[in-house]
């Protein structure tokens, strides 16, 4: 608990004196202890590895398991505090955690926005101390939301996409659009997850909008009402991807939309055996997620040893079968077990800005812009949706 | 115990100016923890709740846009209303259970009321989010009830409205909150002797008269307490909507944590939202302890 | 007349412990009894089975002459006075005294009435809108009785109802108890473990004792004509001796008893000679005389063991055997020159001391 007070002291000290900033800190001495920073404040001397290294994230990403021995080694303690999404870094960054944060990770659109608005949050890396980063796919290497302006900001470390998931002993497969899943013989099946931009693009989608990621008010009614046609047919809505795997294993649902190919490893844990796909004609959006070094990182050359470590092929296909997603680095893709090679297409990695990777969004921009609504309607639409 | 002294351990205070003194310095430290984790937070979401969100960034300045929005929106008001009238839902079954087990381990079963008061505590020692997938395993399509059901031939399907509906979720409640509202019942029912039951009856009062007249009037302080933390945790509670409401399971709550989480947070909006649902809670938990006194008005 | 209660042949076991063991009891109408006897012997237990609190194993209650055995406490023209009072303390004295009168569908003006004749017999008018929280012990017991009496109960019972109240106190409301039921010409049955308070306020008094009713008579032939040994030790001070009898006529006995001595009492069962026995004389029928050399030869001497200063009396014990001691109550004048080891001679009237039956139902 000091150590949190001296972050925010020493935060203070080092930031412009205004106003704001002082009321925001102390919004943030609140915000804080409810997100239980645990973070070690002390400055790395010199230049070598070992002493704390902070990392702030998706639960799993700081890959535990893969880098115990590389920590151990090398005496680094790691000090790791999970995100829900990837906005929370900024949230943390902004209310005390700058000079307290060392490695983020976060899904691509939210960096492409962050890089996009000019919002302060990651440095630029120098690639120089991440000799790995060589190996990923040729698609990473100039991919929009990584690279701009010559520098490089994030190291990606796994991708995927968000299918359908179901219980094959009760289907066959899914039905070419989303919005088929009105049909009746769905009723008591369906199971949703709790995310309002990923269903409200795929339903945006359904129903023809050209970029599902900037909509009109028309258009964000016209996939409600379309997301409405289904509801009767939804037994649940999980509260997160686990919760949703959880329902599916107990049988209470059969089919879930937008889920991860991961949830089928948790199932066949519980002897439970799922399979992945999606609609034909609409198809499903990708994600990625990357490395990034927070500005003001206090430990730098932790954090890049720890980067190039875990972007090293052995590293990266142990987190991606860890994590049953696609790997990012080309010799990883050879150490994988078929099995996990075949969860996702790679054709798209290999093809110049990742392919449909690189050109799609899923998630909106936070202020409107003309027509185009902002994040804001769609959360709301999202409870409109739930309330229904 | 004159006006305007302080009784603090053995002694009573505030006989003198030296005296008052002394005890305010006493005070001073449960004073100081509540200004400190309480009031200090309070006010900072306070004033957050008069500010507004421009992209990514908190715009400190004074606009009561945020109140005005939720005033006229009927979203939030539905949303609102469905969980003040769930709290009081779960509120209205959770209290007269804990009464009524009270009754019994007080008047009953006396000397068996420690073991049932750990039997109902035993239930908190396990986590919070443990005990509501019980509840999954316990109502699900092919959970314990159904399967029970099915084995003796009493349903021939699943029955479906058991999970993922309001009645789950009320069941869950009510399974989560009970310990917490026996606690204070039982613990003012402790304090009423079996003579007064007695009497009472001896003159010539029985069962719901009995209950209406003595009963419940000198439980009463645990009473009002059991139902504002029943139904408090009840209207607050948005985690066991979630995972057992089914797709209709959106509370307050939820509303509230969706502001400060994502893309498309809007931590002002939230603030005010938090502070509109207090009013609203506080006005409920008044109104409702006003009406039980009056009920029981002799 | 229809008695107000009879408890016939009642018995009353909890688990294998017995706690009434065949108690009969006939209580007239108007009557003021007593049960009186030590804890545990069984009178909280007999009263609760007449206020139909608990039920007994075997017997009969009959109030009024009908049959109550099986009937709870609400619908018996029985209402008890607890203790501790038991007043609710979420309701004024008024509310409080009126309970049972509301209860009953009373109109209001009725009620009122009726609570202010009770604060009125209990000597409590005015505090009919006082917080009973804030009444002394006195107060609350008058208003626990005003309360039990509101509804004119055929029985009261009152269940050691003083026991917490202080001695100036509750002699005062021994006398203002008894007097209230003169009043009322109600019936009362009072337990209590203080024999004096008993003596006081009863008509009757039932003695218990392990379950039973040792004896069940008047205050005076309690006193005096004790049924056996442990009613006569139990009430009063008593010396008992134990002897045997050498010949009886009309109604005095000689006893021997074991210095050898020869001592007269009364008998009033006929007892045959040879027979053991235990003879009963009470200080205060005991004189004593310091032996001179001039008196004659008396029939039962000893030595002074102590002398106890009471203020009203003196008790002077004397071993007129090495295990026989006789106490004797005197006033001041008849104490004077008397101290432990003088020597004297001790009698009684032969009429003013009993013989019991050694053994006698107890």
């Amino acid at each position: 608990m000091k150590d949190i007070v001296r972050t925010i002291l020493q935060a203070k000290l080092n930031a412009p004196l205004d106003r704001r900033r002082f009321i925001q800190g102390g919004a943030g001495l609140a915000t804080l202890t409810i997100l239980g920073a645990s973070e070690n404040s002390a400055r790395a001397e010199g230049g070598k590895l070992g002493g704390p290294l902070n990392f702030f994230g998706y639960d799993g990403e700081q890959g535990p398991k893969v880098t115990k021995e590389f920590l151990e080694k090398n005496g680094i303690q790691m000090n790791a505090a999970f995100a829900g999404a990837a906005d929370e870094t900024l949230t943390r960054f902004r209310t005390g955690g700058r000079g307290s944060m060392d490695i983020m990770t976060m899904n691509k659109d939210f960096q492409r926005s962050v890089i996009d608005a000019n919002v302060e949050l990651f440095q630029p890396l120098d690639l120089s101390r991440i000799p790995n980063a060589a190996g990923l796919f040729s698609g990473f290497k100039d991919a929009n939301w990584l690279v701009r302006d010559g520098k490089t900001y994030g190291v990606p470390m796994i991708w995927g996409d968000e299918p359908c998931i179901w219980n094959p002993k009760k289907w066959d497969g899914v039905p070419d659009r989303y919005t088929d899943f009105a049909d009746p013989k769905y009723k008591g099946e369906l199971v949703l997850l709790d995310d309002p931009f990923g269903n409200i693009w795929l339903f945006a989608k359904s129903v023809g909008v050209k970029d599902p990621s900037r909509l009109t008010k028309q258009d964000l009614d016209k996939a409600v009402e379309a997301m409405l046609t289904i509801k009767p047919n939804v037994v649940t809505i999980g509260a997160s991807l686990g919760d949703m795997a959880d329902v599916l294993v107990r049988g209470d649902a059969s089919m879930g939309l937008g889920g991860w190919a991961y949830q089928t490893i948790i199932a066949k844990e519980k002897g439970v055996d799922l399979v992945v796909g999606s609609p034909k004609i609409d198809d499903r959006f990708f994600w990625s997620d990357a490395y990034t070094i927070a500005i003001d990182a206090p430990n730098l050359d932790n954090a890049y040893g720890f980067i190039d470590f875990i972007t090293s092929p052995e590293a990266n296909a142990a987190l991606a079968t860890e994590l049953g997603s696609g790997c990012t680095v080309e010799k990883a893709y050879d150490l994988l077990d078929p099995s996990i090679q075949s969860l996702y297409d790679y054709s798209t990695v290999r093809q110049p800005g990742a392919g449909i990777l690189g050109t799609q969004t899923v998630v909106p921009k936070q202020e409107a812009e003309g027509d185009i609504v902002g994040a804001q309607a769609w959360v709301e639409a999202w409870q409109a949706f739930k309330v229904a | 115990m004159t006006a305007g002294t302080a009784h603090i351990g053995m002694r009573e205070y505030g006989h003198d100016a030296r005296e008052a003194a002394r005890a305010a310095v006493m005070l001073s430290p449960a004073v100081l923890f509540y200004v400190i984790f309480f009031g200090v937070p309070m006010l900072s979401l306070l004033v957050l709740s008069f500010w507004h969100v421009e992209g990514f960034d908190i715009v400190a300045d004074f606009t009561g846009a945020n109140y005005q929005k939720i005033a006229s929106s009927g979203l939030y008001r539905d949303i609102l209303l469905r969980t003040i009238g769930l709290g009081l839902l779960t509120a209205a079954i959770t209290v007269p259970i804990a009464f009524t087990l009270s009754y019994l381990m007080r008047f009953v079963f006396p000397h068996k009321a420690q073991f049932i008061l750990q039997l109902v505590l035993v239930s908190l020692f396990s986590g919070y989010l443990v005990r509501i997938y019980a509840w999954r395993t316990i109502l699900g399509k092919q959970g314990l009830l159904n399967s029970a059901l099915q084995w003796l031939g009493a349903i021939d399907r699943p029955l479906e409205y058991l999970i993922y509906s309001n009645f789950a979720v009320i069941v869950t409640l009510t399974g989560l909150l009970l310990p917490l509202a026996v606690l204070p019942i039982y613990s003012s029912m402790a304090n009423i002797s079996r003579d007064h039951i007695e009497i009472a009856a001896d003159l010539g009062s029985r069962r719901l008269h009995l209950v209406r007249t003595v009963l419940i009037p000198m439980a009463l302080p645990g009473i009002r307490t059991g139902f504002a933390f029943t139904f408090l945790l009840a209207a607050g509670d948005f985690v066991t909507p979630s995972l057992v409401g089914g797709s209709q399971s959106i509370m307050i709550g939820n509303v509230i944590a969706d502001q400060f989480r994502g893309t498309g947070a809007n931590w002002p909006l939230g603030a005010a939202l938090a502070f509109v649902v207090m009013a609203a809670v506080m006005l409920i938990v008044i109104v409702i302890t006003h009406l039980i006194r009056r009920v029981t008005r002799w | 007349m229809i008695p107000a209660v009879e408890v016939l042949d009642v018995g009353k076991s909890f688990g294998p412990f017995v706690a009434l063991d065949s108690v009969n009891l006939v209580v007239h109408q108007n009557e003021f009894v007593s049960l009186l006897g030590a804890s545990g012997c069984g009178k909280t237990t007999l009263l609760r089975i007449i206020a139909g609190f608990e039920s007994p194993t075997r017997g009969q209650v009959k109030i009024a002459g009908e049959d109550v055995t099986a009937q709870p406490p609400h619908t018996r023209p029985t209402n008890i006075v607890f203790q501790r009072g038991a007043l609710f303390p979420h309701m004024s004295v008024r509310e409080n005294i009126g309970y049972s009168l509301k209860l009953r569908k009373w109109p209001k003006a009725r009620i009122d009435e009726q609570v202010d004749r009770m604060l009125a017999l209990v000597r409590l008018d005015g505090f009919g809108d006082r917080d009973p929280q804030k009444l002394s012990g006195g107060q609350v017991q008058r208003v626990a009785l005003a309360r039990a009496l509101a509804c004119e109960p055929r029985v009261l019972l009152l269940d050691e109802p003083m026991s917490a109240l202080d001695l100036k106190l509750r002699q005062q409301m021994q006398l203002e108890l008894r007097a209230l039921q003169r009043r009322l010409g109600a019936t009362f049955i009072f337990v209590t473990h203080d024999q004096t308070e008993a003596l006081v306020m009863s008509d009757r008094i039932a003695v218990m004792n392990g379950g039973r009713v040792a004896q069940f008579a008047t205050p005076r032939d309690i006193y005096r004509s004790p049924s056996s040994v442990f009613v006569s030790d139990f009430i009063g001070q008593t010396s008992l001796i134990p002897c045997e009898i050498v010949a009886a006529a009309n109604g005095i006995a000689a006893l021997r008893i074991a210095s050898g001595a020869i001592v007269q009492a009364s008998m009033a069962r006929g007892l045959p000679v040879g027979a053991k026995a235990v003879l009963s004389v009470r200080p205060e029928s005991v004189r004593l005389s310091a032996m001179t050399a001039t008196l004659p030869e008396a029939a039962l001497t000893g030595d002074i063991r102590d002398v106890i200063y009471l203020g009203p009396s003196t008790r002077v014990s004397v071993a007129i055997h090495p295990s026989l001691l006789v106490w004797a109550e005197l006033r001041d004048e008849e104490a004077v020159g008397l101290s432990p080891g003088v020597k004297v001679s001790v009698s009684w009237a032969p009429e003013a001391a009993l013989v019991i039956e050694e053994g006698a139902p107890s």
